[in-house]
């Protein structure tokens, strides 16, 4: 009769902790890196395959989630380099800034290393592959991009694979060019 | 024999839900180290004396930035921060009704930072934010205002369904703090008086459209309603951090919103010189939040503006309150001290970075 009963207690409370939601799903205790910049997104690892969007610069291109340390090398000493931990994070968004841009990195769990989150552009001393820069009209934009954009208020965002390409518009001009890491 | 069968049923149930509990209990994350900040919102049930003149609610720009023991040493203002990580507007504004159980403040102080989301963020947020909640109808509703569609609701009634997955990452502080929790904050502050200077930050973005979230403008209406249905008077507030940046146009809409509804709207970064605040040496991450020396600073001057607007009492005389504020300030000190004294023994404070402490431990 114990033993029965002890099984039962036992079968239940295993259920009850065996059971429930998302098994799958991390441990929702927080690990490092959630970024706090507006118009930036937290970041997690998406599927690795390559974008078309990319930022070349100097001849090294730099591509959303690419390990940083192999491009902040290649660029060299930054003009100014920020970090910024997140409340209650112990992880750091860190934003080097070079001439003409600045590009995030986020670090993702435990792990040190750091990714690339996202490049802005911050005047119009860089431009991207296609040839768009600050400055630029919409209609540059939409003929060498194309119209497949998803248009939220004046921002016009291109998507492939990890990466959203996106444009701010203001009085048809462009004032914000950014590559971003795509978060689920 | 019926009889002996239903007792024994019953107490079948009691023995199941006990170790049930006690399992949750142990699977729970503490927040007692390195991510001190997700047990914030379960201490205040803690509290002997819930009433407070001040309550204020909000993420990191509060619960880092303000010091209820300075309140109430410069004027006799007795205040409790219910501040969160990260916490959004409606996690504040369910904060706050569940707080409103409990007593009734003259004044609520809310940080206007949140306003720039309008979407849940992360699941780990959440959880700091609503875990530490006492089961209730306020709990429930909160949870289903601020889940991700990967979350689910039973997991934040029962959060042992959602945390059984710790079982192989139990560590000591799991055991040690299993049935007892250290205080972490100060009435709900979280005092660190390591000092990191502010340097220059990035670029301010431009944003695609800077008007708030219309789900902000709604909680925030709720906010109103909530305080002005229990005569509560409510103050908007952008404390006085450096980054995230605060949008101008973010500030015209509040400035705007506080006069429509004949609120109190105070951005203190308007006020720096005023407050006295040196980003050289009030600071202890750069600028984004305030160190010790700043949110004392930054006390003073909200206290003064409250007392003076709002007329709250000195209650410094009261004996009963007297005596409590006491032991506060005792605890207060004794962690200054503490903290202080750790700064000069490793250079850094170790509950705030495990991390470097367990690397140099290994050295």
């Amino acid at each position: 009769m114990k033993i029965k009963i002890f099984a039962i207690l036992m079968s239940v409370v295993i259920l009850l902790a065996g059971c429930g939601s998302n098994s799958q799903n991390a441990d929702p205790t927080p690990a490092p890196s959630a970024t706090t910049t507006p118009g930036a997104q937290e970041p997690k690892p998406a599927a690795e395959e390559k974008s078309i969007y990319y930022f070349s610069y100097n001849g090294i291109d730099i591509y959303m989630n690419d390990v940083a340390k192999p491009i902040l090398d290649a660029l060299g000493e930054p003009m100014h380099y920020f970090e910024s931990p997140s409340c209650a994070f112990q992880g750091m968004d860190r934003v080097y800034t070079y001439n003409g841009f600045e590009l995030y990195t986020y670090t993702d769990g435990d792990d040190d290393t750091e990714y690339v989150l996202t490049v802005v552009f911050m005047n119009d001393g860089v431009e991207t592959n296609e040839g768009i820069t600050i400055g630029s009209k919409l209609a540059d934009v939409i003929s060498k991009y194309g119209v497949k954009f998803v248009q939220d208020g004046n921002k016009y965002t291109y998507t492939n694979a990890n990466t959203n390409l996106s444009f701010v518009i203001e009085n048809d001009e462009v004032v914000d060019v950014s590559y971003n890491l795509i978060v689920d | 024999m019926k009889k002996k069968k239903i007792i024994s049923f019953v107490i079948l149930i009691l023995v199941v839900f006990t170790l049930a509990w006690l399992l949750q209990k142990l699977l729970m994350p503490k927040y007692m180290t390195k991510i001190v900040e997700g047990a914030l919102i379960s201490e205040y049930y803690e509290e002997k004396n819930k009433d407070h003149d001040v309550i204020f609610i909000g993420d990191c720009e509060v619960y880092e930035n303000f010091s209820p023991i300075t309140l109430w040493e410069n004027y006799g203002i007795t205040s409790y921060i219910r501040g969160s990580a990260q916490q959004l507007i409606w996690h504040s504004y369910y904060i706050l009704e569940d707080t409103l159980k409990y007593e009734k403040p003259d004044v609520v102080v809310f940080s206007v930072l949140s306003m720039m989301y309008d979407k849940p963020q992360k699941e780990a947020y959440n959880r700091m934010s609503i875990d530490g909640l006492p089961l209730s109808l306020t709990k429930i509703k909160m949870a289903k205002a601020s889940m991700l569609p990967e979350e689910d609701l039973i997991t934040y009634i029962f959060p042992l369904l959602r945390f059984h997955s710790r079982w192989n990452e139990l560590s000591e502080e799991d055991f040690e703090y299993w049935f007892k929790k250290d205080q972490i904050a100060h009435n709900g502050y979280l005092m660190r008086v390591d000092v990191k200077p502010a340097g220059s930050f990035p670029k301010p973005r431009k944003l695609a459209d800077y008007r708030f979230g219309d789900i902000c403008y709604d909680y925030l209406d709720k906010i109103v309603k909530l305080c002005k249905d229990n005569g509560i008077e409510l103050v908007l507030l952008k404390a006085p951090s450096l980054y995230p940046h605060w949008y101008e146009e973010w500030d015209a809409q509040i400035v705007d919103y506080a006069q429509k509804n004949d609120l109190l709207y105070i951005n203190m970064l308007d006020h720096l010189d005023e407050i006295g605040l040196d980003y050289s040496t009030d600071t202890y991450d750069a600028g984004l939040h305030l160190n010790l020396s700043g949110a004392e600073k930054s006390s003073v001057f909200l206290g003064k503006i409250l007392k003076e607007e709002f007329n709250l009492a000195d209650k410094r005389q009261d004996n009963y309150l007297k005596a409590i504020w006491q032991e506060k300030a005792d605890a207060y000190y004794k962690m200054k001290e503490e903290q202080y004294k750790e700064l000069e023994d490793y250079g850094y404070l170790l509950k705030f970075n495990l991390k470097r402490a367990e690397e140099d431990n290994r050295q």
